[in-house]
C-alpha cells in the first residue's frame, strides 16, 4: 500500500464509523429492542414451517401436577424443608462408616508405620514431628473427615439440580430474597453452603447479576456447613442435653443444633438486607429464572461430574491448606521456651480477651491454626487443653479425637467449659471467619481483595458481637 | 504458542484468556447453545468420557474442551458458555461472540432445546449472521416424539441453510449422523447458505444495508459484513477498534 | 495483662495514624471537587450567557469568599480559566475539562440506571460523586461497557470523546401551545424537589404521551398511567418532542393478570432499561409474543409465565413494566 492509498483508506474508515454514528443518533436507543424483535419474527416463522403440533392437546402432562405440586401453598415448603433434611441427615449419618474407615486407614495404620519409618532412619525428632505428627496428621485427619460428606452431598446435591427441583426451591423462597435485596437462586447456594462453603461460592456462579452474586458470596459463610455440623452436635449432646430429663436429651440437642443452623439462615438473610442498604446499595434488576423441565437425572453421569467438579476440587485445596497448618498446629504445641510450649504463652495472652466473649484462649487459638478446615477445630482444641493442663494419659502435642462422648465431656470441662462455653463456641461456630479454603475460593471468585476482606470480617465482628452479648447477658445472671 | 502469530488465537487479546493451542488440531469446533440444553452431554457423547473436563475457575465461565477424531481428522472442540443471546453485554456472551468471531472455528456446533425451538433459533440466527459454518444439533428430539410433535428437520435445515440434525443426546442417538455432518462442513464438503434476516424496521434495514456496502468495500474478504454493521450501530466500541487499528483486516486476509 | 494493653495501645495508634492519612486525603479530594464543580458551573453559566463572577460561585456552593477565592486562583493558575472584567470564562482547555465532568456524570447515571438496580431517586446524587473519581481511562472503558450510549437516563445527550456538548432537540412540556401526540424526551433532576414529583408522577424519558389539554396552572396529558394533570411549575422541567406514533391504549400490567389468563405482549415499559431490559428480550418477551401467567409463589410474588414454551419466573416489579392485552377465554 502505498502512503496516499494508506491515508485514503483511514479516511474511508473515518467516513464509516461517522456515518454509523450519525445513523445511531437518528435510530436512537430503540435499535436494540428492533433487531430483536425481527430476529425473533423470522425465528417463529421458520419454527412454524418446522413443527405440527398433535390435533388434539395432550392431557394433563404429569410435569405441571408435578409443579403444582412442588410450588403449591401447602405441600411447597414442607416438601422442601424435608428434602433438605433428607440430604443433611444422608450426609452426616452416611459418612460416619467411610468416614471410620480412611480414619483407620490414614491415622489408624498408616501413621504409626509412617513414624516407625522417620524413626528407623534415624531422622531427628523435630523433623519427625513436624512431617509426621504435624503435616501428615493434620491433612491425613482432613481427608478423611472431608471427603465422605463431600462425596455423599455433592451427588445428591447434584442429582437433585439436573432434576429440576432446585430452581423450584428458588422460586419458593425467592419472597424472602426479594426483601433483603438479594436473589432467589441464594437459596441454592445457601442450601449448596450447607455442604460446603467453598462450594456454594463458586455455585454463586449461577446468579448473573454482579451485586446479588457478592451478597450471596459474602453470606455464604453463615450457611452451616459439613466441617460445622458434627461441632454444633458434639457440643449440644455434651452440654446441652444433660439440662433436660433424659428422654428429651436428644430432642433438645437437634433442637438446638437446628436453633443454630436457623440462626444462620437469620443473619444470612440480615446481612444482605444491611449490605443491601449499604456498600451495595440497590434494589436486584434483573431477577428472572428459568423453571426448566423436569428431566430424569442420570446417576452415573452426576456422581462422575460431581466427584471430578466439586469433591476433589474442594479436598485439593483444603489439603494444601492443611499441609502448612499442620506444621504450626505441630510447632506451637512442641516448641518450648523457659521449658513452656509457645501454645502456652499465646493462650495466656489470648485469655482476658477470650474471657470477655464467654471464651477461652485455647479456642481462639484453635481457630486461628485450625484455619484450613473447621473439621479440625475440636481435635485442636482437645490437643491444647491436654497440653495445657498436663492431663495425663494422652499423647502430648498431637491432634486427636476420643470416641467417647463422657471422655470428651471430662476433657472439656477440665479445660474450664462451661455450658456458656459450649453455647458461645457453637455461635461462633456458626459466626466466625470462613476457612482458608472458602477464603481462597472468595477471593478467586471475585478477584478483590477488598470484597475477600469483607466477606472474612463480617462473620468474625457478628461471631464476636453475638457470643459477647450472650456472654454479658449470662454474667449478669449468674 | 510464540511460533503461531498468526494463528487465530492470537489475533485478538480478547482470546488470550483461553490461551489455547490450536495447531495441533485439524478443525475446531465452537459448541453454543442456549443454557440448559444438554450441551455438556453432547460434548462427553462426541469426546467419550476420557476427554479432559473439569470446571476451569475463570471469572463466570465454566469451560471444558475436549478433541475427538473422525475420518483421519483431528477434531478439537471448544465448549463456549451457555447463552440466550450474543447481541447483549454480559460477559458470558461477550467471550461467546467473541470466539466465534474472532477465533474463526471451522464449525459451529449449536445445540438446540427441539422442544422450545423458537426462542433456540433465535440465537441461531444470531450465529448465522457471524459465521457460515454452523451445524445444529436438535436435541431432546425424544421429548417432542413423547409429546406427538413432529418437526420437520429437513424443512428446518433447508430454510436455515445449514444441517440440522435430530439427536438424543443422553442415548447417543443421532451422535454419528451429527458427526458426519460436523466434518462435512468442515471440510467444504457441504457449502452452508446461512438464513440472514432480512425484515426490520424499515429505517433500520436501511442503516444496515448502507453500512454494509461500505463496511464490504473496505473488507472485500469478510465474510459477515453485515454482522460487523449491526455491532456499529449497535455501539459496539470493540468492533470500531478492531477497524480503526486493522485487526480486522488482518483477521479475514 | 501489661502485655495486652501495651499491644492494644500499639494498635490505637497505627489506627490514629492511617485516619489521619485518610482525612488528609479525603481533604484534597474535597478541593478537588470544589475546583471541579466550580468548572461546572463556569461552563454551564458561559453557555448560557449569565455571567460567572465570585458571588455566583460563592452562592452556587454555598462558601465563604476566601474559599471561592482560591478556587479561582487555582482555576487561573492552572489555565483553566481566564477573568475578563470581573467575569470568568472557561480556556479551552478548561472547557474541555468541564465537558470531561459532565461526560463522567451522564455515563455514571447510564451505568446505574442500567445496571446497578439503584432505585432512580440517587443516581444524581451518587454521579455528583463518581463524577470526581472517574479517570479518563476508567470513562473510556465505562463507555465501552455500556456500548457508547447517546443519552444518559434522563434524556441528556452523552457526548462521544471527541465529541463536544450538544442539546436533544425538544420544548418544554409548559410551553407548547398545540395538542397532540408526543414523546417525552427529557427529565431535568434538579432542583430535587421537582424531580421527585415527576418520578412520582412516572414519568421518564422516550415515554410516549398525548397532550390533550393546556391551560395557564397546568398541562392535561394521557399516559400509559392514565390521565394527569401536571402543575406548570413542573412541567416546566420536562421536554417533549412531537411524534407521530399512536399512544397505546386499553392495556394491562402483566403483574395485573390472574393465574391461568393470558395476554399478547404490547410493549416494554422505558423505565425497563440495559441488561434487564436485553434479558427480558432474549427470553422472547418481546411485542407479539403470547404470555400466560402459569403459577404463583405463595406470598405472590414472584409469578411463573409460559412464554415460547418456556417457565420463566419474574417478579412483579418487572412484570409490571411489562404491558399486555389480555387475551379473553386465553
Amino acid at each position: 500500500m502505498t502512503n496516499a492509498e494508506k491515508i485514503s483508506r483511514e479516511e474511508q474508515i473515518k467516513a464509516l464509523l461517522k456515518k454509523a454514528e450519525n445513523y445511531r443518533k437518528e435510530i436512537g436507543d430503540s435499535f436494540h429492542d428492533n433487531i430483536v424483535e425481527g430476529i425473533f419474527a423470522e425465528a417463529e416463522r421458520i419454527a412454524s414451517r418446522a413443527i405440527q403440533y398433535p390435533d388434539k392437546k395432550p392431557s394433563k402432562d404429569w410435569e405441571v401436577v408435578l409443579d403444582r405440586l412442588l410450588i403449591s401453598k401447602y405441600a411447597g415448603y414442607p416438601i422442601m424443608f424435608l428434602m433438605l433434611a433428607i440430604v443433611l441427615w444422608l450426609t452426616i449419618q452416611g459418612a460416619n462408616y467411610p468416614s471410620d474407615l480412611l480414619y483407620d486407614l490414614l491415622l489408624g495404620k498408616i501413621y504409626p508405620i509412617l513414624k516407625n519409618a522417620f524413626i528407623s532412619i534415624g531422622t531427628p525428632n523435630w523433623l519427625t514431628g513436624i512431617i509426621v505428627d504435624g503435616a501428615y496428621l493434620a491433612t491425613a485427619w482432613v481427608i478423611s473427615v472431608m471427603l465422605p460428606p463431600m462425596a455423599i452431598f455433592f451427588p445428591l446435591f447434584t442429582l437433585l439440580e439436573d432434576f429440576g427441583f432446585l430452581p423450584r426451591v428458588a422460586f419458593n423462597l425467592d419472597n424472602f430474597f426479594r426483601k433483603v435485596g438479594a436473589h432467589g437462586k441464594q437459596a441454592l447456594t445457601m442450601s449448596m453452603g450447607f455442604g460446603c462453603n467453598a462450594a456454594g461460592v463458586v455455585a454463586t456462579r449461577i446468579i448473573d447479576s454482579p451485586r446479588e452474586r457478592l451478597i450471596a458470596i459474602i453470606t455464604n459463610n453463615f450457611a452451616l456447613c459439613n466441617g460445622r455440623w458434627p461441632t454444633q452436635i458434639l457440643l449440644a449432646s455434651i452440654f446441652i442435653a444433660p439440662l433436660v430429663p433424659p428422654v428429651w436429651a436428644g430432642v433438645i440437642s437437634a433442637a438446638s443444633v437446628i436453633a443454630i443452623a436457623l440462626l444462620g439462615v437469620a443473619l444470612t438473610l440480615f446481612t444482605s438486607y444491611a449490605l443491601s442498604r449499604t456498600i451495595l446499595k440497590g434494589i436486584p434488576s434483573t431477577f428472572s429464572l428459568e423453571l426448566p423441565p423436569y428431566r430424569p437425572p442420570r446417576i452415573l453421569q452426576t456422581l462422575y461430574t460431581s466427584l471430578i467438579d466439586r469433591t476433589i476440587y474442594v479436598l485439593w485445596r483444603a489439603i494444601v491448606f492443611a499441609l502448612p497448618a499442620g506444621m504450626v498446629i505441630w510447632l506451637i504445641s512442641n516448641v518450648t521456651y523457659d521449658g513452656v510450649p509457645l501454645a502456652k504463652y499465646i493462650v495466656d495472652f489470648l485469655d482476658p480477651f477470650a474471657i470477655i466473649f464467654g471464651l477461652n484462649g485455647i479456642i481462639l487459638l484453635a481457630y486461628i491454626v485450625a484455619i484450613p478446615a473447621n473439621e479440625i477445630v475440636i481435635p485442636t482444641i482437645l490437643m491444647l487443653t491436654v497440653l495445657i493442663f498436663g492431663v495425663e494419659g494422652y499423647q502430648h502435642g498431637v491432634l486427636f479425637e476420643l470416641d467417647s462422648l463422657p471422655d470428651t465431656a471430662n476433657l472439656l470441662r477440665i479445660g474450664g467449659w462451661t455450658i456458656l462455653t459450649a453455647i458461645n463456641v457453637m455461635v461462633f461456630s456458626l459466626a466466625h471467619n470462613p476457612c482458608s479454603t472458602t477464603i481462597y475460593t472468595i477471593y478467586k471468585e471475585t478477584g478483590s481483595w477488598k470484597w475477600t476482606t469483607v466477606s472474612v470480617v463480617i462473620p468474625l465482628t457478628l461471631g464476636f458481637l453475638l457470643t459477647f452479648i450472650i456472654a454479658q447477658v449470662y454474667f449478669l445472671f449468674t | 504458542m510464540a511460533d503461531c502469530v498468526n494463528c487465530p488465537a492470537n489475533v485478538l487479546s480478547a482470546l488470550k484468556r483461553y490461551g489455547e493451542n490450536m495447531q495441533d488440531a485439524d478443525f475446531v469446533v465452537a459448541l453454543a447453545g442456549n443454557p440448559n440444553v444438554g450441551k455438556s452431554t453432547i460434548l462427553n457423547d462426541l469426546t467419550g468420557l476420557k476427554q479432559h473436563t473439569g470446571n476451569w475457575p475463570g471469572k463466570t465461565v465454566t469451560r471444558a474442551e475436549g478433541a475427538f477424531g473422525y475420518k483421519e481428522k483431528k477434531f478439537k472442540i471448544i465448549d463456549l458458555p451457555g447463552t440466550y443471546s450474543l447481541l447483549s453485554t454480559s460477559a458470558d456472551e461477550e467471550i461467546a461472540r467473541d470466539f466465534i468471531l474472532f477465533g474463526k472455528p471451522d464449525v459451529t456446533l449449536v445445540v438446540v432445546d427441539s422442544t422450545k425451538l423458537e426462542r433456540n433459533l433465535n440465537l441461531v440466527l444470531q450465529i448465522l449472521e457471524i459465521t457460515d459454518k454452523v451445524v445444529v444439533a436438535l436435541n431432546l428430539f425424544d421429548e417432542l416424539r413423547r409429546k406427538n410433535i413432529k418437526l420437520d428437520a429437513r424443512r428446518l435445515s433447508a430454510d436455515l441453510g445449514v444441517p440440522a440434525v435430530p439427536v438424543v443426546a443422553r442415548s447417543k442417538e443421532g451422535i454419528n449422523e451429527l458427526i458426519d455432518y460436523v466434518w462435512q462442513v468442515a471440510s467444504g464438503e457441504y457449502v452452508c447458505k446461512p438464513k440472514r434476516v432480512k425484515k426490520f424496521n424499515g429505517k433500520i434495514q436501511k442503516a444496515i444495508d448502507d453500512l454494509t456496502a461500505d463496511v464490504k468495500k473496505l473488507f472485500p474478504n469478510l465474510p459477515n459484513a453485515r454482522w460487523i454493521a449491526m455491532r456499529l450501530l449497535e455501539g459496539d466500541m470493540q468492533i470500531e477498534e478492531a477497524i480503526k487499528n486493522g485487526e480486522l483486516g488482518k483477521l479475514f486476509q | 495483662m501489661n502485655i495486652f494493653l501495651l499491644i492494644l495501645l500499639l494498635a490505637l495508634l497505627t489506627g490514629f495514624v492511617f485516619l489521619f492519612g485518610k482525612l488528609k486525603s479525603e481533604r484534597e479530594f474535597r478541593e478537588k471537587i470544589r475546583v471541579e464543580d466550580a468548572l461546572k458551573h463556569i461552563y454551564t453559566s458561559n453557555k448560557e450567557n449569565i455571567p460567572a463572577t465570585l458571588n455566583s460561585i460563592k452562592g452556587h456552593q454555598k462558601i465563604s469568599d476566601q474559599s471561592a477565592l482560591k478556587i479561582i486562583k487555582t482555576l487561573i493558575d492552572s489555565k483553566l480559566a481566564e477573568r475578563k472584567k470581573n467575569q470568568l470564562f472557561l480556556t479551552e482547555e478548561g472547557k474541555k475539562y468541564a465537558l470531561n465532568i459532565i461526560k463522567n456524570h451522564r455515563l455514571w447515571e447510564r451505568y446505574l440506571a442500567e445496571e446497578s438496580g439503584l432505585d432512580e431517586e440517587h443516581w444524581h446524587k451518587e454521579a455528583e460523586k463518581m463524577e470526581h473519581k472517574l479517570t479518563e481511562k476508567e470513562r473510556r472503558e465505562l463507555r465501552k461497557k455500556l456500548g457508547n450510549p447517546l443519552r444518559d437516563p434522563h434524556g441528556d445527550a452523552i457526548p462521544s470523546e471527541e465529541e463536544d456538548d450538544f442539546e436533544i432537540a425538544g420544548e418544554q412540556l409548559s410551553e407548547i401551545e398545540t395538542t397532540g401526540k408526543y414523546k417525552v424526551v427529557h427529565v431535568e433532576d434538579e432542583p430535587h424537589e421537582i424531580y421527585k414529583e415527576i418520578l412520582k408522577l412516572q414519568i421518564y424519558p422516550q415515554m410516549p404521551v398525548e397532550v390533550t389539554g393546556i391551560n395557564e396552572n397546568s398541562v392535561t396529558i394521557k399516559t400509559e398511567h392514565g390521565t394527569l394533570a401536571i402543575p406548570k411549575s413542573v412541567a416546566t422541567n420536562i421536554s417533549v418532542a412531537k411524534v407521530e406514533t399512536e399512544l397505546l391504549e386499553g392495556l394491562q400490567k402483566l403483574d395485573s393478570l390472574k393465574v391461568g389468563e393470558s395476554g399478547i405482549v404490547v410493549k416494554l415499559s422505558e423505565r425497563l432499561r440495559g441488561v434487564a431490559r436485553r434479558r427480558l428480550l432474549d427470553l422472547g418477551i418481546i411485542p407479539g409474543s403470547k404470555i400466560k401467567v402459569m403459577y404463583e409463589n405463595v406470598s405472590g410474588n414472584p409469578r411463573a409465565y409460559e412464554i415460547k414454551n418456556t417457565l420463566i419466573a419474574l417478579r412483579n416489579d418487572i412484570a409490571e413494566q411489562i404491558f399486555v392485552r389480555k387475551e379473553e377465554n386465553g
